[in-house]
């Protein structure tokens, strides 16, 4: 190997490595009774799990987080026309992601995308911003990227070139694009929930559950 | 709840922000190429006046329109058909369009980063992201005479007869779908020659 190859991509395989171990930590497998499933964001550290619609179409599904352990989520809002839900589980402390602005994202920047794909938990993929679909009065409908997504990684977040999850991916079109629903949508998702969704009036101490070993 | 970047400068960040304005750059060139129902492609104000665009895109020679960056669309005549190589060459009133900033398509090395680009209607600018893979007929650079340059990227529906762009935002060759649609570029001096004999003839149609 030439050394300017290597003295050039040190730092960025090194960043990469840091910024998908970040992710990972964040991200979980969310798993549905009968078949198959997806991923999922922690949003809050105090338990709140964003998905798709489509991943957690039950009051309830299972919660993989990074290290192993299963927890139960229950399903406390679902947004088909956005494909995301809001899932609750009892735990706190859980790694966070950190959130980025959708709306400054530029078409050509690089965008992460982490998901569980067969026999995979947290496997990484990479690629850039490729549009934004139509152009609506409210703001951008998608995130489209140039990123090539399997099945596995729905509900999954697709994160920018510092790790913050700009979106959360829903689907992957026929010609390849992958599409993500906008991190300021799913904030606007959380945001008109009713008090009781957010799970605010819960109380007492909560502790992690393990329903299965890992 | 939103994490302000962080003040540590980012290899990676970098890189991404270098890519997106690559994509701006380059850009400002492209246009969307309407030729008949349903069916657009991208093209790039190669000359002042000149648009080059994939030759396959077009279906008949009547009524071709060219959609600018800003929106407004413009009537096109068509100059020149190179079947051959897959380029068209057409002719419009380009005011205030830049023209393409080119780089050395022959500085070009298998294993190098380079986005394609196009332009449609409703998405606008919109881009993919890859390296070359390899030179047509085997040579291992472009200044060896290759005509073709194969690329590891989507050329996504509408991207024929955009611009590969390299360092810097500048274009090096026109995209367009090879055989069996491997994802191809047509290198700038090739593309020079094409366009420079298209106008000269009054009207050409080569096979």
């Amino acid at each position: 190997m030439r050394p300017d190859l290597i003295n050039a991509s040190r730092p960025l395989m090194l960043e990469l490595e840091h910024i998908a171990r970040r992710l990972r930590a964040s991200t979980v497998k969310v798993q549905r009774r009968r078949s198959g499933g997806g991923a999922g964001v922690i949003w809050r550290s105090d338990g709140l799990i964003v998905t798709n619609a489509h991943v957690a179409p039950g009051a309830q599904a299972t919660v993989r987080l990074a290290d192993g352990s299963m927890l139960t989520g229950t399903v406390t809002a679902r947004d088909y026309a956005h494909d995301l839900a809001a899932l609750w589980v009892e735990a706190h402390d859980l790694p966070a992601a950190a959130v980025g602005d959708s709306d400054a994202l530029l078409v050509g920047q690089l965008v992460l995308a982490l998901g569980n794909p067969r026999r995979a938990v947290g496997a990484l993929r990479i690629g850039i911003v490729h549009s934004f679909g139509r152009a609506t009065g409210s703001g951008r409908r998608w995130v489209e990227a140039d990123i090539d997504l399997p099945p596995g990684y729905s509900g999954g977040p697709l994160g920018d070139a510092a790790g913050r999850v700009v979106g959360i991916n829903s689907m992957a079109a026929r010609d390849g694009r992958g599409f993500a629903v906008p991190s300021k949508t799913v904030e606007t998702f959380l945001g008109g929930l009713p008090r009781q969704a957010m799970g605010s009036n819960r109380t007492g101490p909560t502790r992690l559950r393990r329903i299965t070993s890992s | 709840m939103q994490v302000p970047a962080s003040k540590r400068p980012s290899s990676l960040t970098a890189l991404s922000d270098e890519l997106a304005e690559a994509v701006r750059q380059a850009g400002r060139s492209v246009v969307t190429v309407h030729c008949h129902e349903g069916l657009a492609a991208s093209g790039v104000h190669w000359r002042r006046g000149v648009i080059v665009t994939a030759d396959h895109v077009l279906d008949r020679d009547a009524a071709i329109r060219v959609e600018l960056p800003d929106g407004s669309t413009v009537r096109a005549t068509l100059a020149g058909r190179d079947q051959r190589v897959d380029l068209a060459v057409l002719q419009i009133r380009a005011v205030g369009l830049p023209t393409a900033q080119f780089g050395d398509a022959a500085s070009l090395r298998v294993g190098h980063m380079v986005l394609a680009v196009g332009r449609h209607s409703e998405r606008g600018l919109s881009a993919s992201w890859g390296v070359v893979s390899a030179f047509g007929r085997g040579h291992a650079t472009v200044a060896q005479g290759s005509r073709s340059i194969y690329l590891d990227l989507t050329i996504y529906p509408g991207f024929s007869g955009g611009p590969l762009v390299a360092d810097g935002g500048r274009i090096v060759g026109i995209n367009t779908l090879a055989a069996r649609g491997a994802a191809h570029s047509i290198p700038n001096a090739v593309v020079e020659d094409v366009v420079g004999d298209l106008l000269q003839k009054e009207y050409a149609w080569r096979r």
